[in-house]
């Protein structure tokens, strides 16, 4: 491969390179800013919440905040542009909601699950999700449950193993198809390899699969169409990416899968300015750029004359090793398209630059 | 001593792992070899050093498969994170500078929302939507058909005592329940009608900023439908973008969506807007040509297209299009072309936020997909305005006939 040809290809580029003294879980952007949130545990098991601003090619603290327990995940998805409120969800199975201008005492705060909160989601604010804005949270105590911030102490959905069902734990959980105000589901992934796909509308299970591995993250393309894509990622470096527009009666949804390493694919993040593009973070330290192709047909019948999806293809577009150790956690900039940030477990967190997305 | 021990007397050994026979391991046969997966083995053997190291065989190895399969997955490399080295002085200068850029807006823009109080918040608090009421449980593992709910049966009353005691409101809400619930189940099983999606988009209370960072999403998911052949939903998507910002890129774009759908009419509508907006806009202009030909106002067709040259006398596209309606008005002269299966011509790309209006009007054959000219449908019927008809050649992007 000539450089000249591999310089063709977006680049990711280092930019900013901050050690913390902590374990970071999670890292956002705060939408509408050039600032970012690390979210993670401190050595004497508190948690920890450090708001940074990006200023040229450094990281300036602006604030941090200590919380009682160390906090797991978080997310903006489900506050408005204006109030940016910050859920999170820690350890003890608590949600909170906080303003971080008065970080004190949470706008929010019930404890949802018995035990930690793996994985967060939210849908309805910052203009993107039609409908009330809602936050999801998935516990290793098995159970996925939906909340809207105006209603205290209950979730307005609960998903949760029947009667004699082993609980498994529930390590991711997303939004999707909330292209209306009715219309809504949550993907949940589990450590034995089931997704769930759960409808809030009709509140029925939509689909299941189980995909051998256990299921490390996943994430629609956009959550705020008619659902077009799903990506689910897993232990022993697979990934599968799912066409969600035709679902087959029995065969569900077709995919293609691809091996991107032989270590675990902890999270997988979509370019919110091109839901073609993804990028996915390893266990060993690495980040993978992909683009997915479409079929020349998404959909054809099958010899019963129901309709039946067609996955595309995957091609690697970039990939660079930035650590020895696993990056848990990766954002993409809303506002400045291939601006990312991710927090490794080498208590590191890196602000990236990936350039040329535009002539993809 | 056996036969097969001679040639590893003769020095042709294997390599230890894949048994890969040593004279392959020679530029003279990589270059020959066209079996992927023996290169791959070959790769894989000369990276591990355990026959010695030859970094420029395994370069020359890696050249070749790279020709012939270049999504290989051996050819996949741990490196580090670009750096300034990586890029030419100008590159990294652009990179750097667009970043500091964007960073100076953010730093200004945030300070003006800081001024922007909560009072638009409570207006837009009392606008959303009702919390879900159900607060139920749902179990994890469900049959896969929606559960019947057991049917009462109805004891129809027989005799005026009964009739008494028959509720009327009750029996008609539970008409109603039962009709939602056979509704539901349909919409379940078979997702064959559209989405409903709100085509307008409801900004009270946001900025300026908000808005634009709104409407250009909308704008982005219309391009992404687009792309994949939903014009209907891209056509949604463009309305909601206008909705919150009007601008003449996307009614650009709008129209050309409608115009894959054959809506001439509302093409029509939109090329005018932007005309209003940015007059002797290139693409619009165009486009109009198409729509007027299609509706056979060919005079109309002409003067856009002329319109198109005296700006762009170079334009390949708009010279062609003219001398074909010149000749059709000439004499309606049949074509023969095939009718019924698509020609591969020319796809107009469609705006996105940064290209604006750079690209031009070039006959090229736009890739959409990574190298594959895979082209989205657009399937005109001609036939149903007459085989007399001289086929439009506005036709903007057609697939060749699937039948693989």
């Amino acid at each position: 491969m000539s450089a000249a040809a591999g310089l063709e290809r977006p680049q990711v580029v280092s930019h900013v390179q901050q050690a913390l003294s902590y374990t970071v879980f999670d890292c956002k952007w705060v939408p509408r800013s050039a600032r970012l949130l690390c979210l993670g545990s401190a050595a004497r098991g508190t948690g920890l919440v450090q708001l940074y601003e990006l200023h040229g090619a450094r990281l300036e603290l602006l604030r941090e905040i200590e919380k009682p327990k160390p906090i797991k995940c978080g997310t903006f998805g489900a506050t408005s542009l204006q109030q940016r409120y910050l859920a999170t969800g820690d350890f003890d199975g608590n949600l909170n909601i906080w303003n971080l201008e008065a970080p004190e005492i949470p706008v929010y705060s019930v404890k949802g699950h018995k035990e930690i909160i793996n994985s967060i989601d939210g849908v309805g604010g910052l203009g993107i999700g039609e409908g009330a804005p809602e936050i999801v949270t998935g516990s290793r105590d098995g159970t996925v449950k939906v909340w809207d911030p105006r209603q205290n102490d209950t979730p307005v959905a609960n998903m949760e193993p029947v009667q004699g069902e082993s609980k498994r734990d529930c390590w991711t959980v997303a939004f999707g198809n909330a292209y209306n105000q009715e219309e809504r589901v949550v993907c949940a992934g589990y450590d034995n390899g089931d997704i769930k796909l759960f409808d809030l509308k009709t509140m029925s299970l939509r689909w299941e699969t189980n995909i051998k591995n256990g299921v490390c993250s996943v994430e629609f393309d956009r959550k705020d169409i008619n659902m077009n894509k799903l990506v689910a990622t897993s232990l022993e470096g697979k990934f599968h990416v799912f066409d969600m527009r035709t679902q087959h009666p029995t065969k569900g949804f077709a995919s293609v899968s691809e091996k991107a390493q032989k270590s675990t694919i902890w999270q997988v993040r979509h370019l919110p300015q091109n839901r073609d593009i993804f990028m996915t973070s390893g266990g060993s330290g690495s980040l993978h750029l992909w683009k997915y192709e479409y079929p020349a047909q998404r959909s054809k019948k099958d010899s019963e004359g129901s309709e039946m999806g067609v996955a595309g293809s995957i091609s690697l577009l970039q990939n660079v090793t930035l650590s020895t150790q696993p990056i848990s956690s990766l954002d993409w900039s809303p506002d400045k398209k291939g601006l990312c940030v991710c927090g490794a477990f080498d208590q590191t967190v890196r602000v990236l630059i990936v350039t040329k997305l535009n002539k993809i | 001593m056996g036969d097969e021990s001679v040639p590893y007397l003769l020095g042709e050994g294997t390599t230890k792992t894949y048994q890969i026979p040593i004279s392959h391991l020679d530029y003279k046969f990589i270059e020959k070899c066209t079996d992927v997966k023996h290169l791959e083995k070959i790769l894989r053997v000369l990276r591990s050093g355990e026959e010695g190291c030859y970094p420029e065989l395994t370069l020359a190895c890696e050249k070749r498969i790279e020709c012939l399969d270049p999504r290989s997955r051996a050819l996949r490399k741990e490196k580090p994170a670009a750096t300034a080295s990586d890029f030419t002085a100008e590159e990294w200068e652009a990179i750097n500078s667009e970043l500091m850029g964007w960073l100076t807006e953010m730093n200004e823009d945030d300070k003006k929302s800081q001024l922007l109080r909560t009072d638009t918040l409570n207006e837009r608090q009392d606008n959303l939507p009702p919390i879900r009421c159900s607060s139920s449980c749902l179990p994890t593992s469900q049959n896969k058909k929606l559960q019947n709910k057991q049917r009462s049966k109805k004891n129809i009353p027989r005799d005026y005592s009964e009739w008494d005691k028959f509720d009327v409101e009750k029996e008609c809400s539970k008409i109603d329940e039962d009709g939602e619930e056979s509704n539901s189940k349909a919409r379940f099983s078979s997702r064959t009608s559209l989405p409903m999606i709100e085509k307008k988009i409801d900004t009270t209370g946001m900025t300026k900023r908000e808005k634009i960072f709104i409407a250009t999403r909308e704008k982005e998911k219309g391009n992404e439908a687009f792309a994949t052949g939903d014009y209907l939903e891209a056509v949604t998507y463009y309305t909601r973008s206008i909705s919150v910002i009007p601008t003449a890129a996307v009614y650009n774009n709008k129209a050309l969506a409608e115009i894959k759908l054959q809506d001439w009419d509302n093409a029509l509508q939109d090329c005018e807007k932007v005309l209003d907006m940015e007059p002797g806009n290139i693409k619009a202009l165009m486009r109009r040509a198409t729509v007027h030909s299609h509706l056979q106002n060919y005079q109309a067709a002409i003067e856009d297209l002329n319109n198109v040259l005296s700006v762009e006398p170079e334009n390949s596209r708009a010279k062609k299009s003219l001398l074909e309606i010149e000749e059709k008005l000439k004499g309606l002269k049949p074509i023969s072309e095939p009718q019924g299966k698509g020609k591969k011509i020319l796809i107009e790309e469609i705006e996105d936020a940064e290209s604006g209006e750079g690209k031009g009007e070039d006959t090229e054959e736009c890739e959409r997909h990574g190298g594959d000219t895979r082209l989205k449908s657009c399937f005109l019927n001609f036939e149903q305005n007459s085989l007399n008809r001289v086929q439009s050649l506005f036709i903007l992007c057609l697939t060749e006939s699937k039948s693989k």
